[in-house]
């Protein structure tokens, strides 16, 4: 009887330390993050204004997937790339006026993550985040580009 | 009022127009995807009514029923959609400005030893039980912890795609076994383990054939083959789409760069725009249903595992064992029926202990299971249809009855609810005892309830 009750106690004994345990993996996993974390806040203008002559990057990071990646600017695909890391791309010479730039990916994995930087002469202009948890079912995104004499 | 009146009226007109100006809610570009996303993800359940009615009810002259070929329909598409693609200008890498591809920094440090160890509890790499504690080996999980770039770089993970083909696992401790080691008929009592080392069983898995790993290269390229056309296509027709937008979306930005809320609403309403829109909710449609067929392929191609396992113990705790297994899973169409199936094969040498003779044990089997009808009136959760077969062959096995045993057995489950379920099956076995005290074919008919939920 009394064995009974220390095996109980100490199955008692047991349970927090197991749920702390647990906790800790949780917290750890939670602050495993991946670089589509990194970067710093959201920048999230629909219009983006760049002087003419302006040298302007996009770059778009998968993380946690193999996916295919393509980038438009206006109509026409300026980038395509399968399986890497990152997407860097240095958009063309553009005419004054206004531009489109469109990124797409497709991946079969389940779960993924995405960062998309647009930056000029050392700021940065955009930056989104998305992953599979979201309920945007657009794998991509958009914005558009004025460029000013 | 009389003679200043009119224009403190005026400037106070302005000052409220100004007002409401400034209050007006504007969008960044989060915001405008999701109010873009939402429109078309309506107009794709609008689409798939009228297809359906267009296809019974309706007439095909009806104007939505145009409509619907007229966005789904390949030859209808307009000639956009099937103008080759130019050559990407920029492909190549660049070295990135200030404030873009930080790709240099190293994504996250290694965790530390304490988070490893709760690692390892949360993901039951270790075990501890009763009187046996399990290590499971996981290679890669342990490179996964260690370096998480691994895990976040598709680079990195590929380099590690043999390394993810073996697993593994070591047990200490145990109990004896229940044998009869002198030859008197009577079972001896089962020896008490002091050392937890004294029985030491382990098992090296190798994945020898195919993966299901979605992430695999060769699982990627078949992916990449069904989907990317459909992709190409949706993206060719959406960057037309917002090339002919781009003007009107600039004009409703504020200085900012974010869009007047009311106007982009107002934008997606127009008749020209809900064209576009139609003809991106059609082919979200086809690329959802691309890739989710895809997936399925990927979750349902063949893996083939092959594993080797010893256990070392004293002769007082049973005999030492060595085996060998195969296992196979896939999934097959017979006729229109897809069958998730199971093969699996061990053998197993047991080494003389006391009186009793060195021992083999083979086995192989087979199990299958499909969902024959999804849902019914009748059978509101459908029907299940599983098989199974299986063959045994023992050698000098203390406690085997039979040298031989083979058993069959299909079952069809009607599912009336989530709960209540009638099984009907039929067992076949070599032996009439392994069945009933009847006949060699056992029929079997039984409905369960589910006592604990009360359902």
């Amino acid at each position: 009887m009394a064995k009974k009750a220390k095996k109980a106690s100490k199955a008692k004994a047991a349970r927090p330390r197991r749920a702390a345990a647990k906790t800790a993996a949780r917290a750890a996993a939670a602050s495993a993050a991946t670089r589509c974390e990194l970067g710093g806040p959201e920048i999230l203008p629909v219009v983006v204004r760049v002087p003419r002559d302006a040298v302007v990057d996009f770059v778009l990071f998968i993380c946690l997937a193999a996916a295919r990646v393509q980038v438009f600017l206006d109509r026409d695909l300026i980038a395509e790339a399968d399986g890497q890391d990152e997407v860097p791309v240095r958009l063309p010479q553009m005419t004054v006026g206004s531009h489109s730039l469109m990124w797409s990916h497709i991946t079969p994995s389940a779960v993924w993550k995405t960062r998309a930087e647009l930056a000029s002469g050392g700021a940065t202009l955009f930056r989104r985040r998305k992953s599979s948890d979201g309920n945007n079912p657009m794998n991509g995104g958009f914005v558009f580009l004025e460029v000013q004499p | 009022v009389s003679r200043g009146g009119r224009p403190a009226v005026t400037a106070l007109a302005i000052v409220l127009c100004a007002a409401g100006a400034a209050a007006q809610p504007v969008v960044n570009q989060a915001d405008a995807e999701k109010l873009l996303n939402e429109k078309i993800a309506m107009l794709g359940k609008q689409l798939a009514v009228w297809a359906r009615e267009c296809a019974t009810t309706r007439p095909a002259t009806d104007i939505e029923c145009v409509r619907v070929r007229a966005v789904s329909d390949y030859t209808v598409l307009s000639a956009i959609e099937q103008t080759p693609l130019a050559t990407p200008v920029a492909t190549g890498r660049f070295t990135p400005g200030a404030g873009v591809g930080d790709s240099g920094v190293e994504a996250v440090a290694g965790p530390s030893l304490p988070k490893l160890f709760a690692l390892a509890t949360e993901n039951n790499v270790v075990d501890f039980g009763k009187d046996k504690t399990t290590l499971t080996i996981n290679p890669f999980l342990f490179v996964g912890w260690a370096n998480p770039n691994v895990l976040d770089r598709q680079s990195e993970y590929e380099k590690y795609a043999t390394l993810r083909r073996f697993a593994g696992s070591v047990s200490f401790g145990g109990a004896g076994e229940r044998l009869d080691r002198d030859g008197d008929g009577q079972i001896d009592p089962i020896a008490t383990v002091e050392n937890p080392l004294d029985i030491l069983t382990w098992e090296l898995q190798w994945q020898a054939f195919g993966t299901r790993d979605r992430r695999a290269r060769e699982n990627f390229e078949s992916y990449l083959a069904a989907v990317s056309p459909i992709f190409t296509q949706h993206n060719v027709v959406f960057a037309e789409v917002l090339t002919r937008w781009k003007d009107d979306i600039i004009r409703m930005s504020n200085a900012a760069g974010m869009i007047s809320e009311a106007e982009f609403k107002q934008f997606l309403e127009r008749d020209d725009v809900g064209a576009d829109l139609m003809r991106l909710a059609s082919l979200r449609t086809r690329l959802t249903t691309a890739h989710g067929e895809q997936d399925k392929a990927v979750d349902r191609s063949m893996v083939w595992t092959l594993t080797f396992g010893a256990t070392h113990q004293p002769d007082e705790f049973g005999p030492d064992r060595i085996r060998f297994g195969a296992k196979g899973v896939w999934g097959f169409f017979l006729g229109s029926t897809l069958w998730d199936s199971t093969v699996s094969a061990s053998y197993v040498h047991a080494q003389e202990v006391g009186v009793l003779p060195d021992a083999d044990s083979f086995n192989i089997g087979w199990k299958g299971s499909t969902k024959l009808l999804k849902t019914h009136a009748l059978v509101a959760n459908g029907i299940d249809w599983a098989a199974s077969a299986s063959a045994e062959h023992y050698n000098d096995v203390p406690g085997a009855i039979y040298d031989t045993i083979v058993k069959a057995n299909t079952t069809l489950t009607l599912n009336f609810t989530k709960s209540i379920s009638v099984p009907l099956s039929v067992t076949y076995a070599n032996h009439r005892d392994l069945l009933t005290k009847e006949k060699k074919v056992f029929g079997h008919i039984a409905l369960s309830y589910d006592l604990p939920t009360g359902r």
